[in-house]
């Protein structure tokens, strides 16, 4: 356990002195600046305009900050041969690639933290009034970026291109979100589509924990326990994914 | 457990084959073929060779960081892949590598934490690593701020911070001035002499690892092409310095190992 918290402590440190979270920080700032004059166009529904964009754009930043540090992360330990250094001490390859995970996951909460913070600073500045399901969004973005995180770490260690594992995770983060539909889609194409039906299971189903979205229709208690289990379930394969080309990867 | 007996480091006709493929075009190269030898507990092993013959193949085999293709290896008794074989191993790579915002006190509390060490223990190894590379007076500047030598003198530090029994130092002189290179070979002989580290080296400089082992081996594309006590050297005419002109300019297959 010590082991984990070191390693996961110096990635998060690592983010921070590399200024990645302040840069978020700023580009989330000016984004939601600008949010605030957009939503202002929406006349009556400003503060619902400026919650929804909001958020979005709390996801973006997360998303790009998680996907970012999960492509270079174990590219730039191999470079730098720190990783050597790390894994000639007794430290097991899976306990390296979950400190990492835990210190990328940690980096990706604390933009969220950060972001979200001046979201709510703004929102209540403009009269919103503060609803639990504000939280419930947050928690459904995180667990979608901690998805994408471990999507982007089992590609990237795969492939040798930190532009190429970014690309995937975007590619299946967007099509992760329209699940239902493209499965529709399918089914109405007849027999001739059928066998494209098993690649939907590639990607997650990021419109299970879309809270955002449909938080102000106010759809009741969200299935937390749920999203939960499937985000640790997938995540959890993609980390199997990760693991099984960590364990024999020559740096 | 590891076997508290076994010899600290076993080579066991070990070879080793990289194989990168690129664009679709697959390249094999033999980095290691054959090599056998081992490290007796106490002693300075000296690895000599030219570029690309093989010594950091054998320092990262020895290491689990990477697998050998055939052969077996055997780090006090284990298979170095195992997390606990490492534990009484210490490593300074040729270019050691640091978080660049930590001070020298803070990489060598993240590398001592990751070998189980803490608390009060971990503070009293931390000032005696840095007392005896000569960081001292350094333990709060910031990697970013150190000089090629200071930062050659951390990578010792956090390599012998765990009290290790064997030292794998990958050209522990590399890129150091003349005052620096005499300090590192003290530290080696402080560590060997006084705690008995067992320690595996390499160096370009054949009049370091002339002065410093007990016995060398002489790598040469990939082959352990001899192995050499000190007797040898001390007793050949141009010392360990012919010896090896004469192990890597002859034809392979004629030199011996011993």
């Amino acid at each position: 356990m010590r082991a984990l918290y070191i390693l996961a402590k110096d990635s998060l440190e690592e983010a921070l002195s590399s200024r990645l979270i302040l840069v978020s920080l700023v580009a989330a700032a000016v984004l939601l600046y600008l949010g605030e004059a957009v939503s202002a166009l929406a006349a009556e529904e400003e503060t619902r305009a400026l919650l929804d964009l909001g958020l979005g754009l709390i996801e973006l930043v997360t998303l790009g900050i998680a996907i970012f540090g999960g492509a270079v992360f174990f590219l730039r330990e191999g470079e730098t041969k720190r990783a050597d250094l790390i894994l000639s001490r007794p430290i097991g390859r899976a306990r390296y690639l979950l400190g990492r995970f835990l210190g990328l996951a940690l980096t990706a909460g604390v933009s969220l933290l950060l972001t979200s913070a001046l979201h709510l600073a703004l929102l209540l500045f403009k009269g919103w009034l503060f609803t639990p399901a504000y939280l419930y969004a947050l928690l459904g973005i995180y667990l979608k970026v901690l998805i994408a995180l471990s999507m982007t770490l089992g590609i990237a260690l795969w492939s040798t291109s930190a532009l190429a594992a970014m690309g995937f995770s975007a590619l299946l983060w967007s099509l992760g979100h329209f699940l239902p539909e493209v499965g529709e889609l399918l089914g109405r194409g007849g027999t001739s589509l059928v066998w494209l039906k098993p690649v939907l299971w590639i990607p997650p189903n990021l419109s299970f924990l879309n809270y955002r979205d449909v938080m102000s229709l106010a759809p009741g208690f969200p299935p937390v326990g749920a999203w939960f289990a499937y985000a640790g379930a997938y995540a959890g394969l993609w980390l199997l994914i990760a693991w099984d080309r960590l364990r024999l990867k020559e740096f | 457990m590891p076997d508290p007996t076994a010899l600290p480091l076993v080579f066991t006709s070990v070879g080793k084959v990289y194989e990168r493929s690129h664009l679709g075009r697959a390249t094999r190269q033999q980095a290691l073929r054959l090599v056998s030898f081992e490290i007796r507990a106490g002693e300075i092993f000296g690895l000599l060779g030219l570029n690309g013959s093989g010594k950091t193949t054998t320092f990262k085999i020895a290491l689990g960081l990477i697998q050998p293709s055939q052969g077996q290896v055997r780090l006090f008794g284990l298979p170095p892949v195992r997390a606990q074989a490492r534990r009484k191993a210490g490593y300074l790579p040729e270019v050691p590598a640091f978080s660049q915002h930590l001070s020298c006190e803070q990489v060598l509390a993240f590398y001592g934490g990751l070998s189980g060490l803490g608390g009060r223990i971990l503070e009293h190894r931390i000032a005696s690593v840095l007392e005896l590379c000569g960081l001292k007076l350094l333990r709060r500047r910031r990697v970013r701020e150190l000089s090629k030598g200071y930062r050659q003198r951390l990578g010792l530090a956090q390599a012998i911070l765990h009290d290790p029994e064997l030292l794998i130092l990958d050209e522990p002189a590399s890129g150091l001035d003349p005052l620096a290179i005499l300090e590192m070979r003290r530290a080696i002989e402080h560590l060997n002499g006084d705690l008995k580290t067992s320690i595996l080296l390499s160096s370009h400089s054949i009049s370091e690892i002339e002065r410093l082992c007990d016995r060398v081996a002489i790598l040469r594309e990939g082959r352990l092409v001899k192995v050499l006590e000190k007797s040898a050297w001390k007793e050949a005419e141009g010392g360990l310095e012919d010896l090896f002109v004469d192990a890597v300019a002859a034809p392979l297959g004629t030199g011996e190992s011993a």
